[in-house]
Formats: C-alpha cells, structure tokens, sequence
C-alpha cells in the first residue's frame, strides 16, 4: 500500500515527465504549461456559462412569477431547480424536424452562428488577478512543475489577454448578428424573414450606440486592454459607472438590444411574428437559439461589469488574502507537519477573485430578468428612434464632454498635438500610396461608364418593346428578346 | 515551426476555399457568407502574426458592418437564385475581366516592388502598439485620415440624396420605393 505522500510524489514527477515531453512539439515545456493553463481556463468557463444557462432559466421564471404574484415552476426537484433539465430532455426528445422548403445549409448553421460568438466574447473579460510571483511559485509547486517557475512567468485570470482588448470584444459582437439573421432567411418563411430583418437592422444600429458609450471609459482609462481598465477601478469610487453615469445607462440600454431581450425582442415579438426568426425551429436547434440568448446575456453582463463596474474587485484584495493568511496560520499552527507555502495565501484570495465577477454579473442578470418582468415591448419605429435620434446623440455628446474634461485633467499640452510638419508628411504619404489610389478611381470611372452603358440598353429596349414596359430587366431569362 | 505551419496552413486553406465559394456560388447569400468566412480568415493570419489591432479591425469593418450591409441589402431586395445576373448586365463581364488582369497586374506590381521576402518577415516584426498605431493616425497619416471621414460623410449625403426623389408635380419629396430600386 503506497502512502498518499509517496503517491503525490509520483503523480508530481509524472507532470513533469509529461510536461517535459510535450514541450518537444511546441517548443518548450513553458509553452506547455502556457496551453494547458489555456485548456483549463477554457473548460471551466465553458462549463461555468453552460452549466448556470438552466439555472438562470429556472430563476428568470421564478422571479417573473413573483412579480406576477403566482409561483412559478416549482414541482421538479426541491423548489422546481430541476426543471432545467427537465426541459432539457424534453427538448431533445422532440422531433428534429426540417421544413422542405428551408434553405439546408444555412438553415443548420445558422442556431451555431449564434451560439460561438457569445462564447468567443467571453474569451478575454478577466475572471481575476494575474497571479505571478509568489502565489504562481506556490501554484507551481503544488503541481510538482517549481523547476518551469521563472520570475517573468504570469497566470493571468482570463483566457486570452489581447493588447486590443475592447476591440476583440467588438469584433465578435459584431459577427453574432449573422446566425440570426441567417436564421430568419433561411428558413423561408415570412414571419422568420421579418424577425431576421428587424433583428440586423436593430443590432447594427445600436452597435454604434454601443462602441460610441464606453469611448469615454476607454478616453480616462488610456488604454484599450481589459486588464487596465478594470485594474484601474480597485476601490468602489473608481468604478467607471461614477465617472461615466451616461455612457453606463447607454451601454446597458445597447446590450438589452444586442442580445435582444425586452423591450427590444421585436426579433421574436410572438404577438406579430409567431416567434420570429426561430419560429421553424424546433427540438435541440430551437434548444441552440435558447441557450445562444441566456449565453449572450451572460456575456453582454460581464462585458458591462468589467468596464463599469469594477470587474472582479468586490472586497479589496488585501483583505481577503489577510483573513485567508490567518486561517492558513492557524492549520499550520495547530497540526504540524503541514507546511504552507509563502504565496499560498495570495494564490487562494486570486481564486476567489471570480466569485466577485460572477455575483455582479448575477445582480445584471437579475436586472435583465425584471426588465422583462415590468416593461412591455416597444413599437419597431421607437427602437429605431431611440436608437438613432437619442441614443447616438447621447453618446456623442458625453464623448465630446468626457474628452474635452479628460484632455483638460490631463493638461492640454501633456499629449503631442499635431503639427504643420505632420500635415505636410502625412500628404507626402498620401502621394506616395496615389498609385493604389488611381487604380481605384481608373477602376470607378470604368464601372460608371459599364453603368451607364447598360442603363441606355436597357432604356432603349424598353423603348423598342414598350409591352414589357418596366418589367424588362428585372428577372433573368424571360423578359430577354 | 510545425504548428505555426499548421496554423497557417488551416487558416491558408479557408481562405482560398472560401473566396472560390464566393466566386462559385449561385445563391447570393451563400455567396455573401462565404466572404465573410474569407473575412475571418484572414483576420485569423493577422492575429497569428501578432498585427492584434489589423484583424480585430478586419473583422469589425469587413466581416461585422460591410458585409452585414450586404446581407441586409440581399435580404430587403428578397433576391433569391433565379435572380443572379440580370440580362443587362452581361456586359459588365468584359468590365470585369479587365479589372480582374488589371487587379492581378497591381498585386505582382505589389509583389515585385516590396519582395515576398519582406512580406514573410513581416511576422517576425514585433507588433506596434495600439498608442503607435494611433498616434501615426494622428500625425503621419492625418490627412488622409481626415478625408476618409469626408469621404463617408460624403457618401452619408450621397446615400440620402439619392433614396429621395422629388416630384415634380406636387413638389413633395418622398422615399424611393423597391420598384424603382429593382
């Protein structure tokens, strides 16, 4: 019978053998780790969004019932919290059916399109600290890889750290418009069409709405990468929200209508479009739709927290890591023989970080969820002037105010501005890319001269054949002579 | 070197299937998505190459607002397969041939003048830093910045202007309704 120590020890030295050997293929066992890390952090955040996905469910509908007076689902499992799953089977025994006249392709694709980018979003909002130095020696050492430890490694709480930041954030939020509107096309069916056309106009035009508000947080913060922008928010008073209440309420507003929640769920709107863009989905696609709206509003949640509300910072760090540092004191203390390593305090406080993230984005989603309980759907053409007439204005006026107070904070002269030379320089440039510039225009004039050749054709066959009349031209083969 | 070859070669691979799937496709919205993957694919190459900011930019601009656009305009105009290439338009293939030679002669022309060479070091150049990237906007490239911004507003007008038409008649100005735009 092996002791458990002796156990360990081996378990440890098989990591490092491991390690060690993989490292051959990728170029060295830190890459390893680098990846394995990734893995890890993928996988639990993957399991985290899609585990608490019933949960929310569950919840929405227990709150929504409250509000109602009634008492919602609450005979599977104790308080009705299996209902989720309960759902669940039911939604992958039904039949998976496919209209005839749907577009295949597009049609199967499209519940996926929804789904990916949500989960792509959540790549980089920081869960926690970066964790280095001692507590990564500890973590290091725990998993039997301290010969790996170098004092420039790092462990930062998010899956990736791109120096661009915001940005990414922007680029998957922008790709997510294609799955529902692929939805509505694909399915061939008008009410599907017109929730997939009201779904991509509506996104696309508080996108804009959406980018214009968190300039300002990005304008006092310097910086585009999310690991500044929440290190920058450590005490509560330096929460973004303060110093951009406008931006806050226009970026909230912007997600309801990102993910399509009410009272912007004129994509689904039951009342006029049977269900909207997934009306001919049924069974486990329809379950993809479902899961892809609670997914996104996890996301857009995080996202809001992260710039505005302080991302993982609830308790100050030091605090936790000073009760936890006692508690570890104590054990050691009292049992000898269970030696403490010198960062395991500050590792366990950093792994605590997330649960500071995750009851924030609780509290949104509640917000999200009684948003829908008390507000009803708005009209199409008053989304449309909220988003263009108020909510653009909006954003650009808190824009101009929050740069003009930024650039005045940070004296007007403190940044380079630019100068006459960089004026001459920059036409210099400009001449210099002319080249690619005429082959544009010479590319141009010769499609406007195709233009107008074709129009006088068709004008003059419309002369020459006036029964067709404006018909010609419009379908391919039959109006042709 | 094996995975970066892997990574490029993948990303390499969905590039060029999906541009022939832009090209071969009948159904315009097909044809659309497949620009879109070619989109992503390439923003894919500048991300791998470290040019972080190039391919978030790709895909803001190309894969999530022009061809979003695309997709709506296929969308509004209900243009389904039977209505790819109207008869009129048949003389736009010889237009489209020369733009096509002239397009292959501007890319060796490209090739020729800075080398592949150059290009492939590209990757080993460290990235410039987003505060790099924005300053050079701010001053070496001003003005040609500041025209693009002309230039939109500029199409912003353009587009108004031409989705009103005025009657000459009553003298009311009305918007251009889908038989006219067809």
């Amino acid at each position: 019978m092996p002791t458990l120590e002796s156990l360990i020890e081996t378990l440890q030295s098989w990591h490092l053998d491991f390690v060690q050997f993989a490292g051959g293929f990728v170029g060295g066992p830190e890459n390893v780790l680098v990846l394995l890390f990734a893995f890890a952090k993928i996988g639990l955040v993957l399991a985290h969004v899609l585990g608490f996905i019933p949960l929310i469910v569950y919840g929405e509908r227990r709150i929504i019932g409250l509000v109602q007076d009634r008492p919602g689902p609450n005979r599977v499992g104790p308080f009705g919290l299996l209902q989720g799953i309960v759902d669940g089977v039911k939604l992958l025994l039904k039949e998976d059916f496919i209209p005839a006249h749907a577009d295949r392709t597009l049609y199967l694709i499209a519940p996926g399109l929804v789904l990916v980018p949500a989960f792509l979003a959540m790549c980089i909002i920081p869960f926690g600290p970066v964790i280095d130095g001692e507590a990564l020696l500890a973590l290091y050492t725990m998993l039997g890889l301290e010969s790996l430890y170098t004092p420039s490694s790092t462990l930062p709480l998010a899956i990736t750290n791109p120096n661009i930041g915001i940005l990414y954030v922007f680029a998957m939020t922008s790709v997510a418009v294609y799955g529902i509107t692929l939805a509505g096309w694909s399915s061939e069916n008008k009410w599907s069409l017109l929730g997939g056309i009201r779904a991509s106009a509506q996104m696309i035009s508080y996108e804009i709405s959406m980018s214009l508000s968190i300039i300002g947080v990005l304008l006092i913060v310097g910086s585009l990468n999310l690991y500044d922008i929440v290190g920058s928010q450590e005490s509560i008073w330096h929460w973004n929200v303060f110093a951009q209440p406008v931006g806050f309420l226009l970026f909230l507003t912007a997600i309801f209508a990102e993910t399509n929640r009410l009272p912007f769920d004129l994509a689904e709107g039951e009342s006029e479009l049977t269900g909207g863009f997934h009306t001919e989905y049924s069974s486990m696609k329809f379950a993809l739709f479902f899961m892809a709206e609670y997914a996104n509003m996890i996301t857009a949640s995080a996202i809001c927290v992260t710039l505005f509300l302080g991302g993982y910072h609830l308790i100050p760090a030091e605090f936790v890591e000073g009760i936890i540092a006692w508690v570890l004191n104590f054990i050691s203390s009292s049992e000898a023989g269970i030696p403490i390593l010198p960062g395991t305090a500050a590792l366990l406080a950093s792994a605590l970080a997330p649960l500071g993230i995750a009851i924030k984005i609780g509290a949104l989603l509640v917000l999200f969820i009684m948003t829908r309980a008390i507000w009803p759907r708005m009209r199409y053409d008053q989304v449309m002037n909220l988003g263009w007439k108020l909510m653009l204005v909006a954003g650009l006026l808190n824009l101009l105010i929050t740069a003009i107070t930024v650039g005045v904070l940070a004296g007007i002269g403190a940044r380079r501005a630019p100068s006459p030379a960089d004026v001459g320089a920059s036409i210099d440039a400009a001449i210099q890319n002319g080249k690619i510039v005429l082959f544009f225009i010479t590319g141009g004039l010769l499609l406007l001269v195709d233009r107008w050749y074709a129009r006088r054709r068709r004008r003059k066959l419309a002369a020459a054949y006036p029964y067709f009349g404006r018909s010609i031209g419009k379908t391919a083969g039959a109006a042709s002579p | 070197m094996g995975a970066q070859f892997l990574i490029y070669g993948i990303l390499y691979v969905v590039a060029v299937v999906g541009g022939l799937m832009v090209l071969f496709n009948r159904d315009t919205v097909k044809s659309a998505m497949s620009l879109v993957l070619v989109m992503l694919a390439l923003a894919g190459h500048y991300f791998y190459m470290g040019q972080e900011f190039v391919g978030a930019i790709q895909i803001i601009v190309y894969a999530g607002a022009i061809m979003v656009l695309f997709l709506f305009v296929i969308m509004l105009l209900n243009m389904r397969e039977r209505e790819v290439m109207p008869w009129y338009l048949r003389s736009s293939r010889y237009t489209g041939a020369v733009l096509a030679l002239a397009f292959f002669f501007l890319i060796a022309f490209g090739i020729s003048t800075f080398g592949a060479v150059e290009v492939a070091s590209a990757t080993a150049r460290p990235a410039p830093s987003n505060n790099e990237i924005f300053s050079m906007l701010m001053t070496k490239y001003l003005v040609p910045f500041l025209l693009t911004s002309v230039l939109l507003l500029v199409a912003v007008i353009g587009a108004v202007v031409m989705g009103r038409r005025h009657d000459p008649e009553t003298g009311e100005e009305y918007l251009i309704d889908d038989e006219e735009m067809a």
